[in-house]
Parts: structure tokens; sequence; C-alpha cells
């Protein structure tokens, strides 16, 4: 006589996992198999494996498998790994296999909507630069070149320190209008990972004897980018202002 | 090497503005610095602000100075490694006559009596230098001699 496996009495799904924030992982879980159809428990020398599968057609049509002939009572899955349409129904159902090559049949459907992506908000903007320095000129030779300084980025605009491991650049810009409008920026450099950039102001074409203001943006390994720091004022490659002329003392009464 | 930031040139700009909006020392028409008010005559020491660069580029002092620089000598002999006895903000704010307003007006004298530990010769030179706000140095201004009396 043919034993066949009892059906498997439940099938559904247990949990939820979000990881990392663009893939997820769902489980499946089932309960185990422990007797024949005809309730006679199965022999205790005999082992259970189980091969899970999911399919669009309520009659458990084309299926596919999630996974086959493991003996836990669950599994995990990828839905958009699967193939999955985001909004769709889909079925899914398991079978259990004995060692001895004796199968169940296939357990009920179990239908599940496969969830729309939401989409997990992004990190906060790291915190702008702040204390902005210029120092120079730092070369001796005819074209001058100057260095601009700032102090490191290490947490987001909200206060909350950068996890270990995130990684800060920064884009810095000189423009001549004061609001830093962004039509009005220009590179000086990009992507730099230190805290410094030199330049050269004839170089970067600025204006002699023209205000100018130099400002930092970070940004984060996410590509999230910070607000503009304040910018500094600076007043490019001007030859220094004469003296005071006229000087006099007075006596005032 | 020079060097500045922003956030020095802020409070840099706020402290000179209240330096000299703090006491008056009955000098004229600029505020004036701190330090105990002289009494009696004062001596006030007035220039005119340069307007051009070294190159002879035009320059707005009140938007491209940032301070000057007194320097004070036993005599007119200024070196580059004097030390400045005090700085002054090229430009101060003032309260308009309804006092509403701030008005921002170039700075172009200040009370000598009021420079901290003055020596106590009778006769003393003074010199300056403006500051631009890149921290450029103008050459020394002709020597004074001030005669105190």
């Amino acid at each position: 006589m043919i034993k066949v496996a009892k059906h498997l009495l439940w099938i559904g799904i247990l949990s939820i996992l979000a990881l990392p924030a663009f893939a997820e992982t769902r489980t499946i879980s089932w309960n185990p198999v422990t007797t024949y159809t005809d309730g006679t428990p199965i022999e205790a020398v005999k082992t259970v494996s189980y091969t899970s599968y999911w399919t669009t057609d309520p009659g458990l049509g084309s299926l596919t498998a999630i996974a086959t002939a493991i003996t836990a009572t669950s599994t995990t899955f990828d839905p958009g790994v699967q193939g999955m349409t985001r909004g769709g129904t889909v079925y899914f159902t398991a079978k259990a296999v004995l060692n001895t090559g004796e199968e169940s049949a296939l357990s009920p459907a179990y239908s599940w909507v496969v969830p729309v992506v939401t989409p997990s908000p992004g990190p906060p903007p790291p915190d702008a630069p702040k204390n902005i320095g210029l120092n120079g000129p730092v070369s001796s030779g005819g074209t001058q070149v100057w260095r601009l300084t700032w102090d490191p980025v290490t947490a987001y605009a909200n206060d909350v320190p950068l996890e270990a491991g995130r990684t800060v650049r920064y884009t810095v810009y000189w423009t001549d209008d004061p609001s830093l409008s962004a039509g009005s920026l220009r590179q000086l450099a990009s992507s730099v990972s230190t805290t410094a950039v030199e330049f050269t102001p004839v170089a970067q074409q600025m204006p002699v004897n023209r205000p100018a203001w130099l400002t930092v943006r970070s940004v984060l390994d996410t590509g999230t980018a910070s607000p503009l720091a304040a910018g500094i004022k600076w007043v490019v490659a001007n030859a220094g202002p004469i003296p005071p002329v006229g000087g006099k003392i007075i006596k005032k009464y | 090497m020079k060097r500045f930031t922003g956030l020095r040139m802020l409070l840099g700009g706020f402290a000179a503005v209240l330096l000299l909006l703090s006491g008056c020392g009955g000098a004229g028409d600029t505020p004036q610095s701190v330090g105990p008010t002289p009494s009696g005559p004062v001596s006030v020491v007035a220039w005119t602000p340069p307007t051009t660069f070294n190159d002879n580029a035009p320059m707005d002092p009140e938007r491209d100075l940032d301070y000057y620089e007194i320097y004070v000598r036993k005599d007119p002999d200024f070196t580059d490694t004097d030390q400045p006895a005090i700085q002054v903000a090229a430009v101060a704010g003032t309260l308009s006559p309804d006092g509403l307003t701030i008005v921002r007006s170039l700075v172009k004298e200040f009370t000598l009596e009021l420079i901290p530990s003055l020596p106590a010769d009778p006769q003393l030179y003074i010199s300056m230098r403006a500051v631009g706000i890149d921290q450029q140095k103008s050459a020394f201004m002709a020597p004074l001699l001030w005669v105190r009396s």
C-alpha cells in the first residue's frame, strides 16, 4: 500500500523583513507534517523535507519553486528576485516528501498580494561644512595659489553623527553673487575627499579686484548633498589697498 | 601668510562696531573706541580712506576694507615688524536720527588717547595701514608727529 503524506495543514506569510533599504526579504512558513493522511504518525526513522512554490494561477498551475527539499518549515524569498508583479496576487503552495520517496499532494493555495514598494525615505542631508578659511598666497612664485580649508563634516544636518564607514566628499564653488544663487556658482573643485583645496584665481578666471564668495557643499556617499556653507567674501587677486592719505592730528575739545 | 575665516570676519566686524560704539570720548563725528573717556582736549588722528588698490584699480572702501591698524613709535621709522597699537574698523554702524536703522559709514578718525598702554613720551609718531577684507595690508601711511601736551 502506498502511503501518502498528509496535506500540509497551513502555510502563510509570517514576517516581513526589509534588508537592506532597496531589497526586501519575505518569509513563508508552514506547520510541520507529522502524520500520513490517515492520521498515522510518520515513523521516526523517516525524514520529511519540503518544497515550496508560488504561482499566479489560483489553480496552482505553472509552479515556480522557491525552495526545494528543505527540512526547515520556512523559507525566505525576495519578491523582486522571484519576478512577482508588484500589486499582483500570487499563490503559495508546498508539498512534503519523505526520504522514502513518498510525496504529499500540494497544500491548498495561500494567496498573497505582493506589496507595492514604498520608497524608503533617503538619509537626511549631511551638515554643511563650517569654519571655512582662506590661506594664502601659499605659493611664492608669480602665480598666486590660495588654499581654502574647512572643518570635516561628521554629522547629518539634524546633528545626528554620521554612521561609521560613511564617507563625505566636498564640492567647492566660487561666485560673484553674494546670495550664492545656484546659477551663479562656479566649481573650483569637486569630489574632494580632504578638507582643503588649493586654487589659482587666474586659472579660475576670477576677475581681479572684484569681490568673490567662496563656499563648500558636502556630499555623502549616498549622493545626498548638504546646503551650501556660509560663503566667505574675498577680493580676488588684488594688489592690496593703498594706505590712507591726508593723515593729520587735530585737537578736539 | 594671511588667514581669515568667515566667522572671524563676522565676529570681528561686530566687535569692531561695538568697539567703536562703546565710547565716543567727545571726539567728533565718527564713532570711537573703548577705554576710559579722555578728559579735556583730545588728539584725533584723521585720514582719508583709500579708494584704489596698489595697481590703481578702483576700490570701494566701504565694501573692500576691513579695518585699519594704528601704529605708534617714538621715531618715524615704521617697519613691517612693528605691531599695531590698535585696530579700528573701516566701517561703523551708527543709529539713524530716528533710532530705527543702522547707518553704515566710513570711519575717518580716531581719538589717540584711547590707545591702550601709550608710552609717556611728550611726542610720538603715528602711522596707519589699511587692511582689506582679504587681509592684504597697505603700506604705512606717512608718519604723523603727535606732540602731546
